[in-house]
């Protein structure tokens, strides 16, 4: 069954969800939830799977480069409250490091820690990227200086962005005419909000590809 | 919540580094598309594993479900890193642009264990892959390559102490002791069958031994299956349409590998002609052949439906019609509507339209109450307008089959 046993936190983090809703999920066991044929619960189960579904897509496609030789950090700008959800996965996977995801406005920072995960939230990527440059050098990694942040950003990441476009474009077979990007199963809004830019511009010519 | 200053405290005592470790490495760019390119056909798209990754002893963390980190034009995930390690092979492989008698293969490259494992290790911390799929050409030597192959995750889960998913494929003819090390390091290993038969494979590949370089080989995997563990299992690939092979032949060594095998899965690739290549000029294989072999296998690997009921979606000369197989089973299965107040699970899971998880659904649902229209069932996720002409409800039907028979 889909509907995992804290269903309610899922609930809680969509956007449209409110006290009397999310009360009315109390009431209920996840078997209720899957079974029911009741419009209102009908309702909270979509509810529940889009919040399932964009945690899922964004563990997928959230980007991360490095800053320094303790943190990685992604653009994310989801649509439901599932900041902590993905930083804490991405904060499992690589131990010892500090996951910081967010857009202009949020941010959300993990660290995985023995007995579980230290988390803060923020006004904004370049804001936490900046408070965390006061404590440690996030700039000298690599032999890379103060001045990170001048470089362009295939600099920063050591070349990997150059090398998943090379990689990605080879796997790529030739469109069908009437195809959806990504056989419609990213939306743009997704894409976006994930930054995939390698993805976003496929199919984009370079002048070195005509020479 | 926390401060980041604690976070930041914390980080610097962490052995681990964020950085990739590309910094100071260069890679040229022609080799990584060339081989990447050589594993675009190869299939990977699950990463299911029973692997569970605790602690904080090395990078990854293996989820049981697959895992998509994009998707390419015509949407195929893309979730591993897939790549050959070389692409240089004396095998002829009449389809392959890599054989020695293709065109397309002028110019080859070949990774180093050393540069390939950190390729690895920085796509996966920009989160681009879930893990590494590694294939590749012979070689100088099946062995040789191998043995570098399996150096390279050596390097993975010893140096760079890389936890993620690896799928390595065994090269036609390796040894069995190169098999067991492969077993030992990866999730899942895989020899490409890429025919129903010998006699096929001699239309594809006249140098590959069917027997020997292949069956052998996933004899080897099963045999040392007891004594190591390999999570996600042993796999296979099949090119249809390139040996003007039938979907019955394709099936029924589909059956064989599952049955004695114990493969867990079993891929295909509609065929389709490569420039340079011997087969160029051979016509492309629909891709809907691919697909409704995909819906066969699963109606046997998930729905557990018997060779003998399946065998009912086959045409005369063996092959599939361009429509549901479930379809087909269907109508030759009931010979009424059923109810689905009353009907057992595995009538339920034989009506298109159900699937094993509505099945489940409408088996607890009854137990509470009875299901009085169509719309319970729509909203039990089961696509009513497919399952209709084969369900009634209080003895009414919605719809018949004659709209289905043309």
């Amino acid at each position: 069954m889909r509907t995992p046993e804290d269903f309610v936190e899922l609930l809680s983090a969509h956007r449209d969800s409110d006290d009397q809703m999310i009360e009315r999920a109390r009431s209920l066991t996840p078997l209720e939830v899957e079974t029911s044929t009741d419009p209102e619960v009908l309702r909270i189960r979509g509810m529940i799977y889009a919040v399932q579904g964009e945690i899922h897509r964004m563990r997928g496609f959230v980007r991360l480069k490095p800053r320094g030789k303790k943190v990685l950090w992604g653009r994310m700008s989801p649509d439901h409250e599932i900041g902590f959800e993905v930083a804490d996965f991405l904060a499992k996977r690589f131990p010892g490091t500090i996951i910081l995801l967010g857009d202009e406005w949020r941010s959300w920072s993990s660290f995985r820690t023995e007995s579980g995960f230290l988390r803060s939230r923020g006004d904004g990527v370049a804001s936490a990227l900046e408070e965390l440059g006061r404590f440690m050098d996030v700039g000298a990694g690599e032999g890379k200086g103060e001045k990170e942040d001048e470089m362009d950003e295939d600099d920063a990441d050591g070349g990997v962005t150059d090398l998943w476009e090379v990689y990605y474009r080879s796997q790529d077979e030739p469109r069908k005419d009437g195809r959806r990007p990504f056989g419609g199963r990213i939306s743009r809004c997704a894409e976006r909000s994930a930054g995939m830019e390698t993805e976003r511009g496929r199919g984009n010519k370079r002048l070195g590809d005509f020479i | 919540m926390t401060t980041l200053e604690k976070m930041a405290r914390l980080a610097a005592l962490s052995r681990f580094d964020s950085l990739g470790p590309l910094p100071g490495l260069k890679i040229d760019p022609a080799k990584v598309d060339a081989l990447g390119r050589g594993t675009k056909y190869d299939l990977c798209s699950s990463t299911s594993t029973k692997r569970k990754v605790e602690g904080s002893h090395g990078i990854g963390d293996v989820l049981r479900g697959g895992l998509c980190h994009s998707f390419t034009g015509n949407g195929r995930c893309v979730s591993l890193f897939k790549t050959l390690y070389t692409n240089a092979c004396p095998l002829d492989c009449r389809y392959c642009t890599n054989s020695r008698n293709s065109r397309g293969s002028a110019r080859t490259f070949s990774y180093s264990p050393e540069e390939l494992a950190r390729i690895t290790v920085g796509l996966y911390r920009s989160n681009r892959i879930e893990g590494l799929f590694l294939s590749s050409g012979i070689g100088r030597d099946e062995n040789e390559t191998m043995e570098e192959m399996i150096e390279t995750v050596r390097l993975l889960r010893g140096i760079h102490r890389f936890r993620g998913y690896v799928h390595l494929k065994i090269l036609p003819g390796s040894s069995k002791e190169h098999v067991r090390e492969a077993m030992e390091l990866a999730d899942r290993v895989s020899v490409n069958l890429e025919a129903p038969s010998k006699s096929r494979l001699a239309d594809l590949c006249p140098s590959k031994d069917y027997e020997r370089d292949i069956l052998a080989r996933q004899r080897y995997v099963k045999e040392l299956s007891g004594r190591v563990d390999l999570p996600a299992g042993q796999t296979t690939q099949m090119v249809v349409g390139a040996a003007e092979e039938s979907d019955r032949e394709i099936f029924d060594r589909l059956f064989f590998e599952y049955e004695t095998m114990n493969l867990r899965r079993v891929y295909f690739s509609a065929f389709r002609p490569v420039a340079g290549t011997t087969f160029e000029g051979k016509e492309k294989e629909q891709s809907w052949r691919e697909h409704r072999l995909y819906q066969v296998d699963w109606l046997h690997r998930v729905y557990g439906l018997k060779r003998e009921e399946i065998l009912v979606a086959f045409d005369d000369d063996g092959f599939l019609r361009n429509g549901d197989p479930k379809m087909a089973i269907a109508v030759n299965f009931f010979d009424s509507p059923i109810d689905p107040n009353s009907a057992s699970f595995s009538e339920l899971i034989r009506v298109p339209g159900i699937g094993p998880k509505s099945a489940r659904r409408i088996s607890l649902l009854r137990k509470e109450k009875r299901i009085e229209r169509m719309r319970d069932l729509a909203a039990l996720g089961v696509v009513v307008r497919r399952a209709g002409p084969f369900l009634k409800i209080d003895g009414k039907c919605s719809t018949t089959l004659d709209r289905w028979i043309r």
